[in-house]
């Protein structure tokens, strides 16, 4: 299992999937309630599971964890990102 | 914007950003002559035949890079005229504006009333389905993703909040956010296509993003961390038979970035206009 990847490009663009996560979730209004956050997060979860990782990752930074178990990490970060940018707002950092 | 606004640090970063486009892309014109040299889309064929990370993205972008610059700046002037004409707010002609303005109100729906399934399930899938969004453009590099594609699913999350929720919809974009979505979106593409420029003399061609390349000549060597941190952000490894192989998406991932704010932008807008109507005032949605 390879844990480190080979080449940044694996990781890139989870961070940037982020940081454009949170500049969208400040446009959000709600107050999300504890189970409704505990909801996305499991259907992100989930959705992350179904999307896989991207051909050509092979690192656990990736997502993938063996040859026919993978995770969509950028689903799963922009969703946090998106998360964390409702917090900006309800804290009225923006 | 009037003119006067333009005047100061922000009239001279307009006059700036407009002198290097304008140079870069005239002299890009210029240069046309003879053949066009191949880019990234060369270093795919040769090095990953067989598997390569989107390779018909990369040669989209390879040579349709402005064909698809001037349909993103299509798309949004289309949307802000499209506004300024359905809304009449802006455009001040003498005859219409003697007359009344139609006044158009908001949707104000009754959440309380809601059925049980959009009630507690709406916001959950209005939040995925921007998280899928961004997922759909961060995918542009290694899969059939791209920045249309995820301001469309935007735009549609943006609709079903504003349908399910009205006045109160979470998903609220306001005016200014909008445009300043589209305007945002259309320079940071524009912008792209600088490197291309500096690299190849082709404007909007899409280059790998080794950034310390042109630093060469530097007294002292640059770092191989410092290069593979900040070099090749994108660069993918490529396990093959043969053994592995390295390919970048180049600036693609940020050009699509562009083009999906810039969507985002000009289709909500519609959108917005649309559901509440285009006023003076300055919240839009939340008046």
């Amino acid at each position: 299992m390879m844990i480190f990847p080979l080449a940044l490009g694996e990781v890139t663009l989870a961070v940037v999937g982020f940081f454009l996560g949170i500049v969208l979730g400040t446009q959000l209004q709600a107050q999300l309630s504890r189970q409704t956050t505990l909801l996305i997060l499991i259907m992100s979860m989930v959705a992350a599971f179904l999307f896989e990782a991207p051909i050509h990752y092979n690192s656990v930074l990736g997502g993938v964890f063996t040859e026919h178990v993978s995770l969509s990490f950028k689903f799963i970060s922009v969703t946090v990102g998106l998360l964390v940018g409702n917090l900006f707002r309800r804290a009225g950092g923006i | 914007m009037e003119i006067k606004e333009l005047r100061g640090v922000r009239g001279v970063i307009a006059a700036v950003a407009l002198l290097i486009i304008f140079f870069g892309v005239f002299s890009s014109f210029l240069q046309l002559e003879g053949n066009v040299a191949r880019g990234i889309s060369e270093e795919y064929n040769k090095l990953a035949y067989r598997m390569a990370p989107n390779n018909l993205a990369s040669w989209v972008y390879d040579y349709r890079g402005v064909d698809t610059l001037l349909e993103t700046g299509v798309i949004y002037v289309g949307a802000v005229v499209s506004v300024l004409v359905l809304g009449r707010g802006l455009v001040r002609l003498k005859a219409p504006e003697e007359d009344e303005i139609v006044k158009v109100s908001g949707m104000d729906l009754r959440t309380e009333t809601m059925p049980v399934l959009l009630k507690y399930f709406a916001l959950p899938v209005v939040i995925l389905l921007i998280a899928y969004g961004l997922l759909v453009v961060l995918e542009a590099p290694t899969s059939g993703g791209g920045g249309f594609q995820c301001g469309v699913i935007i735009s549609s999350a943006y609709l079903l909040s504003v349908i399910i929720y009205g006045k109160k919809s979470p998903f609220n974009l306001k005016k200014k956010t909008l445009v300043a979505f589209g305007a945002f979106g259309w320079g940071l593409y524009v912008l792209m296509g600088l490197p291309g420029y500096l690299t190849t003399g082709y404007w909007q061609y899409n280059v790998g993003a080794d950034l310390w390349s042109w630093v060469t000549s530097f007294p002292g060597a640059v770092p191989d961390a410092l290069r593979t941190i900040f070099g090749e952000p994108f660069k993918l490894a490529l396990q093959l038979e043969e053994g592995v192989y390295y390919a970048t998406s180049g600036i693609l991932p940020i050009i699509n970035i562009g083009e999906a704010f810039n969507v985002i932008g000009a289709i909500c807008l519609i959108f917005f206009v649309f559901i509440y109507g285009w006023t003076d005032s300055e919240d839009g949605a939340s008046e």
